[in-house]
Formats: C-alpha cells, sequence, structure tokens
C-alpha cells in the first residue's frame, strides 16, 4: 500500500532538509583538501601557474618556474650549498661560500688549487636502480657539453672547455676535475652545485642512446617520463598536460626516506586563484605570487610567507648602441629619474628592498663604498640631460614582458615619474621569449625585467651581464670604460681565489664601473613569490628560488 | 520605327503601401538611446572632465572607491574612474572608425562582388574568389584575425582600427551582396542598360540605394561587436600599449584584483562595457527587429 500524497511531500522535504544540512555540516567541517596544523601529511600539492614540458636540460631551458622545479627534484648533484639561518629572515637561505658534500662523500682540492677529487658514495642507487660509478659523472659532463640546447658550454667556459681532457675517472668512485687557473676554482664549485651540474644515471641512458642520439637526448624529450634518469629526491609518476604532474619520492634518494612521498603540481594559470586556494586549504604552497597578494596574505595566520634576502634582481637594461642610450649622460640621467621607493612600496608591497648594484654584499672582501648612490632626482636629471645637450623629453620606448605584474606595473609607475624628469617613455609588452630574442638581436632601446645569477660567483655574475656574446648581455656596452671594466675581470680572474682578498676588491671596483656605466640600472632585490600553509616546514630560499622539497613536511605546529 | 521603353522607375525610396506601419519606439529605445548619447558625449569630452590625469599615478595603489577617488585605484595608483571615462573616447572612437571602415569596404566589395560574380571571364573568376574569401574570412574565430593583424602590424590606435575594419567586413560584404543578388535582376535594371545607362552610373544611382539597407541597420550591431573586440584584444594583451586608458587592459589589468576582493578596478571598465554594449543591442533589437516585424 502506497502512503497517502502528504505524507509522501513531508517525508520527501524531510530527506531533502537532512541531506542539504549534512552537506552543509560537511561544508563547514571541512575547509579544505589541505587544512593546517595537526598530524603529519606526506602529500604536498603545489599550485603552479605554468607547466613543465621538459625536463631534459641538456635539449634546451624553458625558463618556466615548473620546468626548473621539476627538473630540480629529479636531479642532484656532486655537491651542494648548505641551508644557514639568516640575521631578519623567517627562513634559512643558502650559504652561498661554502659547499657540502651531495652525491660525492667529500671532495679536496690541490694544493695548487687546480685539480678538484670529488670521491663517490658507493653503493648509491639512481631512480632506475642502477649504481653511481665515476663513469656516470663523466658521461654526464660528455653529455652536457656535446649538445648547445642546453648551453653548458658557456656556462662552464672558462672553467671547462675540454672535458674529455678536464674530467677525468680516476677509478669507479673517484673523478677530478682540472682547471688551467685556480681563480676559477671557486666559480666551478658554483656550478656543481646547481643544476647545470645535475649527474646523469649513464647505464640507463646509454640503453636508449642510439647512432644519431648518442646521448639519449631527444629519447628523453620524447616524453617528459623518460625523464626519470638522475639520483635527485622525486621522480615522475603522471603527467596530464595543462592540468597536473604527479611525482612520488625516490626510493634511492641519498637522503631518503623523504617526509613528503607524494608531490602533485596543479596548474592554475592565475595568481590570485593561487593565492585563494592557498587560503582555502586547497593548495599547500602556491609559486608565483603577487607581492600584493602576499601582503594581503601577511595577516592570515593560516599562510607563511618567507621573508629572507634573495638574488633576484629588478633591473633596466640600456642598450648602449642605440640613441638615445648611446651618451652615458642619458643613462645616468635615467638613473636619477627612477622612483625606487615608490616602485619598492607600492608595487611590491615590501617584498622588495632597495639594492642598486650586483653583486651581493655579504660576500667575502666586498665594499660597495665607491658606488653611485642614485636616487629619485628628477632635477638631477635633467641637469645631466642638459649638459648631454639633449632637448627633452626624451623619448624611447621601454620594453617588459606581458608576463610579469609587477615589472608591468613598475614599468608604469616609472612611466609616470620620469616625465618630470624629462624622459617621454612609451611601454611596450611582449611575449617573455620575444623580450629576451629582441633583446639579444639588438632590436630594443630599453628593457626592464628581473634577473639572477644561480651561481653567485663575483666574476660569473659580472659576466653574464657583460661578456661579449653572453646570454644575458642586452646592453652591448663597449667602448674606452668597457675595456678598462673587463682589464680589471681578467685581474680578477687571474687571482688564486675568486673570493679571497686579492679577487674581491676587484670585483668591487669592476662592480662600480658597471653602475657607473649606467648600461645597467639595478632598482631593487625582489622577495620569493611564494607563500605556503603555515604548518608546512622546511622551506629554504634557494638561490635559483626553487623549493627544495626533500627539506620539507606538513603537520605539526604552524610557522610564524 | 523603332520604340524604346522609357526605364523603369526604381524603387529607390517609394515607401512600399503593403509594408506594416513601423510602430514608435518604446522607453526601452529611448533609453538606450540616452545611454549611447552619453557614451558619446563622454568620448567626445570625458577626458576634459576627469578628476585627474588617467595615465598618471595620483594615489596610493589598491584603494577602495571613496570621496576622493570615485572609483578607487588600480594597482599602480592610477584613478580607476578617470581612466574609465577616458576610456570611453579609445574604446568608442576605435569602435566607430572601424564601423565606418568596415561598413564602407564591406558595402563597396559587397556590390562589386554581387554584380560580378555570375559573369565570366577574370572579372567573375575574380568576384567569385573574392565571395569564397568572405566566407573564409567569417567562418575564422574573429580574435583570431585581430590577433594575426596585430601581431603583425603592431599596437596603435590606426592598426585596431583596421585590424577590426578586416574583421568585420566580410560581414557587411556579404550582406550587402546578398541584396545585390536579389536586385540585380530587376526589370528596371536591364532597362536602365538597354537606355545606354553607363554600369558604374546603374550601380551607384539604382543597386546601390536598394541594397544597401540591411548593412547600414546592421551598423549599430557592428558598432556593438567592435567595441567587445577592442576590449578583447585588450584584455588579451595585445591591445593599445600601458597606460592607455582602454577597458579591456583595465578589465584584464584588474581582473586577478577582483579575485581578492579588490574589485573596482575591473568593475568600473566592465559596468562601462557591458552598459555601453547593451545599448547598442537594445536599439539595434528595436531598429532591425522589432520595426521590420
Amino acid at each position: 500500500m502506497s502512503a497517502p500524497p502528504r505524507l509522501g511531500r513531508r517525508l520527501a522535504r524531510t530527506v531533502v532538509s537532512v541531506v542539504a544540512l549534512s552537506l552543509l555540516a560537511a561544508g563547514c567541517a571541512d575547509s579544505g583538501g589541505s587544512g593546517s596544523g595537526g598530524a603529519a601529511k606526506d602529500t604536498v600539492v603545489v599550485v603552479t601557474g605554468d607547466q613543465a614540458s621538459n625536463v631534459v636540460r641538456d635539449y634546451g631551458f624553458t625558463n618556466g618556474t615548473d620546468n626548473q622545479e621539476v627538473t630540480n627534484s629529479i636531479h642532484a648533484q656532486l655537491i651542494r650549498k648548505p641551508y644557514i639561518a639568516e640575521q631578519g629572515a623567517n627562513v634559512q637561505v643558502q650559504d652561498l661560500y661554502h659547499f657540502e658534500p651531495f652525491l660525492a662523500q667529500s671532495y679536496d682540492v690541490s694544493q695548487d688549487g687546480k685539480v678538484f677529487t670529488f670521491h663517490l658514495r658507493q653503493g648509491l642507487k639512481s631512480q632506475q636502480g642502477n649504481e653511481l660509478t665515476s663513469a656516470d659523472v663523466v658521461w654526464s659532463f660528455e653529455r652536457k657539453f656535446s649538445s648547445k640546447g642546453g648551453g653548458m658550454p658557456g656556462y662552464y667556459a672558462p672553467m671547462l672547455t675540454d672535458v674529455d681532457k678536464q674530467v677525468v675517472a680516476v677509478d669507479k668512485y673517484t673523478v677530478t676535475f682540472t682547471i688551467d687557473q685556480p681563480g676559477y676554482g671557486f666559480t666551478l664549485l658554483g656550478n656543481l652545485a646547481e643544476n647545470i651540474g645535475s649527474i646523469y644515471d649513464s647505464t640507463y641512458l646509454t640503453q636508449h642512446a642510439s647512432a644519431d642520439d648518442p646521448y639519449a637526448i631527444n629519447w628523453g624529450v620524447s616524453s617528459m617520463l623518460n625523464g626519470n634518469s638522475g639520483f635527485g629526491p622525486y621522480m615522475l609518476q603522471s603527467i596530464t598536460p595543462n592540468q597536473e604532474i604527479v611525482m612520488v619520492a625516490n626510493p634511492n634518494y641519498v637522503f631518503g626516506p623523504l617526509p613528503i612521498k607524494t608531490m602533485i603540481r596543479r596548474v592554475v594559470p592565475d595568481a590570485a586563484t593561487r593565492a585563494n586556494m592557498l587560503v582555502q586549504g586547497d593548495a599547500d604552497v602556491a609559486l608565483d605570487l603577487r607581492p600584493t597578494d602576499q601582503a594581503d596574505l601577511a595577516s592570515n595566520p593560516d599562510i607563511f610567507t618567507p621573508t629572507a634576502t634573495s638574488n633576484l634582481y629588478q633591473s633596466i637594461t640600456l642598450n648602449t648602441r642605440r640613441a638615445p642610450f648611446d651618451n652615458v649622460l642619458v643613462r645616468r640621467a635615467l638613473a636619477y629619474a627612477v622612483p625606487y621607493d615608490r616602485i619598492i612600496d607600492d608595487v611590491y608591497k615590501g617584498r622588495a628592498y632597495a639594492y642598486q648594484h650586483l653583486l651581493d654584499d655579504k660576500q667575502p672582501y666586498y665594499d660597495g663604498s665607491k658606488l653611485p648612490k642614485y636616487t629619485y632626482d628628477p632635477a638631477k636629471a635633467k641637469d645631466l640631460l642638459a649638459q648631454a645637450g639633449i632637448t627633452t623629453p626624451v623619448a624611447f620606448t621601454m620594453t617588459v614582458s606581458n608576463a610579469s605584474p609587477s615589472v608591468q606595473d613598475s614599468v608604469v609607475v616609472l612611466a609616470a615619474a620620469a616625465k618630470d624628469a624629462g624622459f617621454d617613455i612609451t611601454i611596450n609588452q611582449v611575449p617573455a621569449a620575444q623580450l629576451f630574442s629582441d633583446g639579444l638581436a639588438g632590436r630594443l632601446q630599453a628593457s626592464m625585467s628581473t634577473g639572477s645569477a644561480v651561481t653567485m660567483s663575483p666574476p660569473y655574475e659580472l659576466n653574464l651581464l657583460t661578456q661579449v656574446g653572453g646570454g644575458s648581455n642586452t646592453s652591448f656596452w663597449s667602448g674606452p670604460d668597457y675595456d678598462a671594466f673587463a682589464a680589471v675581470m681578467k685581474q680578477g680572474l687571474a687571482s688564486t681565489d675568486a673570493i679571497g682578498p686579492e679577487a674581491g676588491p676587484l670585483w668591487s671596483q669592476a662592480e662600480t664601473m658597471l653602475v657607473n656605466s649606467g648600461a645597467n640600472i639595478f632598482l631593487a632585490r625582489v622577495m620569493s613569490p611564494y607563500s605556503m600553509r603555515a604548518d608546512v616546514h622546511g622551506y629554504a630560499q634557494r638561490t635559483d628560488r626553487r623549493i627544495d622539497y626533500s627539506a620539507v613536511s606538513i603537520g605539526g605546529e604552524a610557522n610564524s | 520605327m523603332t520604340t524604346t521603353l522609357p526605364p523603369q522607375a526604381a524603387p529607390t525610396t517609394t515607401a512600399d503601401p503593403v509594408a506594416p506601419r513601423t510602430r514608435r519606439l518604446g522607453v526601452g529605445s529611448w533609453i538606450a538611446t540616452g545611454i549611447l548619447a552619453l557614451v558619446l558625449l563622454a568620448a567626445l569630452v570625458g577626458p576634459l572632465l576627469t578628476p585627474y590625469d588617467p595615465t598618471d599615478v595620483v594615489g596610493l595603489p589598491s584603494r577602495a572607491p571613496s570621496a576622493e577617488h570615485w572609483g578607487g585605484t588600480d594597482s599602480t595608483g592610477m584613478d580607476v574612474f578617470s581612466r574609465t571615462l577616458a576610456g570611453t573616447r579609445i574604446d568608442v572612437v576605435i569602435a566607430a572608425m572601424a564601423t565606418l571602415l568596415a561598413t564602407v569596404l564591406g558595402i563597396a566589395v559587397g556590390l562589386g562582388v554581387g554584380m560580378n560574380e555570375s559573369r565570366r571571364g577574370p572579372v567573375g573568376v575574380l568576384a567569385r574568389g573574392v565571395s569564397r574569401l568572405l566566407d573564409l574570412l567569417q567562418a575564422i574565430p574573429v580574435v583570431i584575425i585581430g590577433l594575426v593583424v596585430v601581431s603583425f602590424f603592431g599596437t596603435s590606435t590606426p592598426t585596431m582600427i583596421v585590424a577590426l575594419a578586416v574583421i568585420l567586413m566580410p560581414i557587411q560584404a556579404r550582406l550587402t551582396r546578398s541584396e545585390v543578388l536579389r536586385v540585380r535582376g530587376d526589370a528596371y535594371l536591364d532597362a536602365a542598360r538597354q537606355a545606354g545607362r553607363h554600369e558604374l552610373r546603374l550601380i551607384v544611382r539604382h543597386v546601390l540605394p536598394n541594397s544597401v539597407r540591411p548593412a547600414l541597420l546592421n551598423v549599430s550591431v557592428i558598432l556593438g561587436i567592435s567595441i567587445v573586440l577592442t576590449a578583447s584584444l585588450g584584455f588579451l594583451g595585445v591591445g593599445l600599449p600601458p597606460p592607455t586608458p582602454e577597458w579591456g587592459s583595465m578589465i584584464a589589468h584588474g581582473a586577478g584584483d577582483a579575485a581578492v576582493g579588490k574589485w573596482w578596478s575591473a568593475a568600473f571598465p566592465a559596468a562601462a562595457l557591458c552598459v555601453t554594449v547593451a545599448a547598442s543591442s537594445v536599439l539595434t533589437h528595436r531598429l532591425t527587429v522589432d520595426r521590420t516585424s
């Protein structure tokens, strides 16, 4: 017998109400997938703006955050920079001037400073289960230098120019690197400690090599999952294009087992949405946030934002071959037309700090006392333009990447402020790749961007921006001032220790010459664009600004 | 003795006594007309009335609307209300010029194609080729065409006008062509030809007035599409360079802020865009659908 209609309606209403209340209660009880505090978790959810597309560093490097983080997680190097505390910082940073063993058990340097001998850990296995030997190290460097795609010969010049002679396997677990001058040693170690020094599993890769592809570079690129060819902490498990990459802990990792077993990297293109996901607990770590969002998150006790010094500089590069910046007085005038404080306060909301030069001021024997002190001084800028005999306003085009919101905002602030200093700036926004290629081709008058040297060796940093044909030289600075600068650089490289008492003052002198030239105007140093849930521990700020997930754990007391 | 019939009068301006009487404009149409008039007024004098320089940093960034800054400030400290007002001129001028260019070109092309595509010889082949090209252009998403044109010629007001005109011209051309195909077989045209009238004179005097009406009625639709497309290209980052106050780029710039609760820098230009396009759409509907039903 069926229930009377009225009773049926009541029953239906009751069921619907109960279901609705249950859903509401469930929604209130669970604020998100990640949550904060409480028991330790072994899965980290990372939200990233882009997705890695190539993890074979020697094929070619795409400069996306995800590419670098995934590649870094797959690979390991002979040595690494230790993490240390920094005064005023709420996270650890990398010690830029010391190295500790990583895949190597130890290393030593010959008395003349030219031979670096690495003693490898024995019994250490790759992601594919093959033991690390000196043959892997030698093969890795042969692979790096066999392809121009990764730019390795450029990164390693002038330390390594002939790997067959300079990188030698002494026995199964010992390998030596020999350099021509002891002054190159610090830069060599710096490179070996970064992802350009990654060691590959040659046993695995040679199985996939062919006559046309002797180092399995193209094979590696043919599928990203072929990229599990290293000794790093994580390995690729699955890839859903434009959506998600899942990585799992490498069971053979040198310092394993790891607290985080699974890393889910979700693609969320919009920065504000990434910030929101962090607030909602739908992500543990959000990459590439806007400084304004990070400033807003500062008051949220569930969110932790690292504060530490950074090697990421924001700068203006002026093409010294093209008018009006072929005149040093005009370049210096522009340096006095930049509202440094306003950019730091209004655009970066305190997530950047004043830093108008290139080198690390904590570097041994550094002396920045002779650096010019640029401030926003429109009168001085106009005076310099008058000295240059140029009628104002000086019109020029400043090109920026359309993928860098902070730089885009900075250039708007600059354009507004520079009007009073006699400059009329037209802003041109282009894709990042075009900014890079147009800059190298000398097609730009001026550009604003962020950049950094991952290897924090003074000669390396200075050469990156000034070396003829260098990958970051878009100012094309030349002439007598440059020749004098190059002579000082040469003198520094000839010293026995790149961070010793002899070379230190020379790098400071060279840097002063660079800043005086106005070819590059350094605006500020920009802090890490990452924020995370407060229960994410172990983050350390690296010079490559990538997260070392092997050091991360989740759960327990919240960070503050 | 041979007699020649006088050419039949072309029905250019004669009202059709059988056609239904057009209805009077309703309240909605008057409101839409009023809004469009205000928009045009803002385009003419708006930049003179802005409380602040729309391209200057005039306050602290990301401030909510207040008595000082009616529309708040954006993430660089520019006044949102001033930029929205100043943006009217840019968006409306680009859209109006593009509409004008697209309509003039479209009518010319439609006339040329319609009159010649059934001819033999190279002229006929060319006309049929152009006709297929118009079909092809209409098959490609308009934003894609816009992106290609802007990438080739760079971003400036003239480039944007040309890009939009290229995108929208086929619509007008196809409307005109359809009418020309209907008109060209009328007896009065044959009579005019037999009377020795030059073909060009015949097209201008008789075919054009009788085939142009659909394209002219479509102008307000084209105007609305132009405004949306201008904003779309700006939103996609290929519009006019910053800090030019243009609604689409303002919305794109403010969208990220809106996602974290700072709604104003995107909301004001978005509202301006919506109101303008809605008014244009209402008026179009009234002029085309209602008045011909």
